[in-house]
């Protein structure tokens, strides 16, 4: 994303959602997310917390911010946790 | 063997053609044969009120999915649990681990992450010390496990590493305590596809893994390609104080990892 971010881009054409204009500003809400994300779950496994339980605590405070967030933050909650335990 | 590698060869076709899961679902169900191969025909009870087995009901992230089994035999059956198999019947290769508690261990869960191909049963069989096998069964609904691109490569992740974390009483009302072996290693399963040679990367898994606390073997495990990306086993048990907590770990190239660690009597 900070790569992502460097572009001077004035147009910015997402694989899903509407066109974007104010790069990189457009950026902040995925940013503010994972974010929140990854604070989640390094707290879940500072606290011992096993994969199975985090995954479905982890981000919630980001519900009502996204369309499809039932479909993917426990996914990306899982993906986070594997990864960052190895901290 | 035939049977493994005509099925294996048939997953992946069909990953192909049909995208997985959708295809495998029409098919009879394999249990009774894989069943009948794998414990040679030794008879299976119910083992509901005996063991159990954990996985969510959908995956999150099939390459990552949880599944936990424990043994919840009644106060005062004099039996134990002597190993548990995880089968998951639609995975490419379905005998995904097998867990043996160690002779003199009390070890009532263990879990673990795996892999998950296409919509499944997944049955757990645990030997008791009566010398009967026992299962137990969930269904998942996940597809594309086995085929997920790798995280990173061996290189990159630093492969052998190994962790071992302790954690707190498990409850308030046992003496049970939890522990974790984190091993990294690619795991590969043989059906991931590298992404910039489009060449499948070679099966490379953690074969074997061994947990004593001092002289007493805990758990033993046998891993396969159905076991996740840096395969991580935590489990409970009845701490026998000896020190320390050694683990060994033979990966499919024969290469040993090892390590060991204080047992902590308190806190993590």
């Amino acid at each position: 994303m900070d790569d992502l971010a460097r572009i001077p881009a004035q147009r910015v054409l997402p694989g899903h959602g509407p066109m974007i204009d104010d790069w990189p500003a457009a950026l902040q809400a995925q940013r503010r997310y994972l974010d929140l994300l990854t604070m989640d779950v390094r707290g879940l496994i500072k606290r011992g917390v096993p994969l199975a339980e985090a995954a479905g605590r982890a981000g919630r405070a980001e519900k009502d911010r996204w369309k499809l967030f039932e479909e993917y933050n426990a996914r990306n909650a899982t993906a986070a946790f594997a990864e960052l335990e190895w901290e | 063997m035939r049977t493994t590698i005509s099925r294996l060869a048939c997953a992946a076709a069909m990953s192909f053609t049909f995208c997985g899961g959708l295809a495998v679902a029409a098919e009879p169900d394999p249990w009774p044969e894989l069943a009948q191969q794998m414990f040679k025909g030794r008879p299976l009870a119910d083992g509901a009120g005996l063991i159990t087995i954990d996985m969510p009901g959908r995956a999150e992230d099939a390459a990552i999915v949880p599944v936990t089994v424990r043994a919840t035999l009644p106060a005062g059956d004099p039996r134990r649990v002597n190993a548990f198999t995880i089968v998951i019947d639609e995975n490419p290769a379905p005998l995904a681990a097998t867990f043996t508690i160690g002779p003199n261990a009390v070890v009532p869960s263990i879990s673990t992450r795996v892999r998950v191909n296409s919509y499944t049963n997944v049955h757990a069989v645990a030997e008791l010390s009566d010398g009967k096998l026992y299962v137990v069964k969930t269904y998942v609904k996940a597809s594309g496990g086995c085929s997920a691109p790798a995280a990173k490569t061996a290189e990159q992740a630093g492969i052998g590493q190994l962790r071992f974390r302790q954690f707190s009483k498990a409850s308030e009302v046992s003496n049970l305590r939890e522990a974790q072996i984190m091993i990294r290693h690619p795991n590969n399963s043989g059906l991931q596809m590298d992404q910039l040679s489009r060449l499948y990367i070679p099966a490379y898994f953690v074969e074997r893994v061994k947990i004593w606390q001092g002289d007493e073997l805990l758990l033993a495990v046998e891993g396969s390609i159905a076991i996740s990306e840096d395969p991580n086993i935590r489990f409970t048990y009845a701490p026998n104080g000896a020190q320390p907590f050694r683990v060994e770990v033979t990966d499919t190239k024969d290469r040993v990892f090892k390590g060991d660690w204080p047992f902590q009597a308190s806190e993590m």
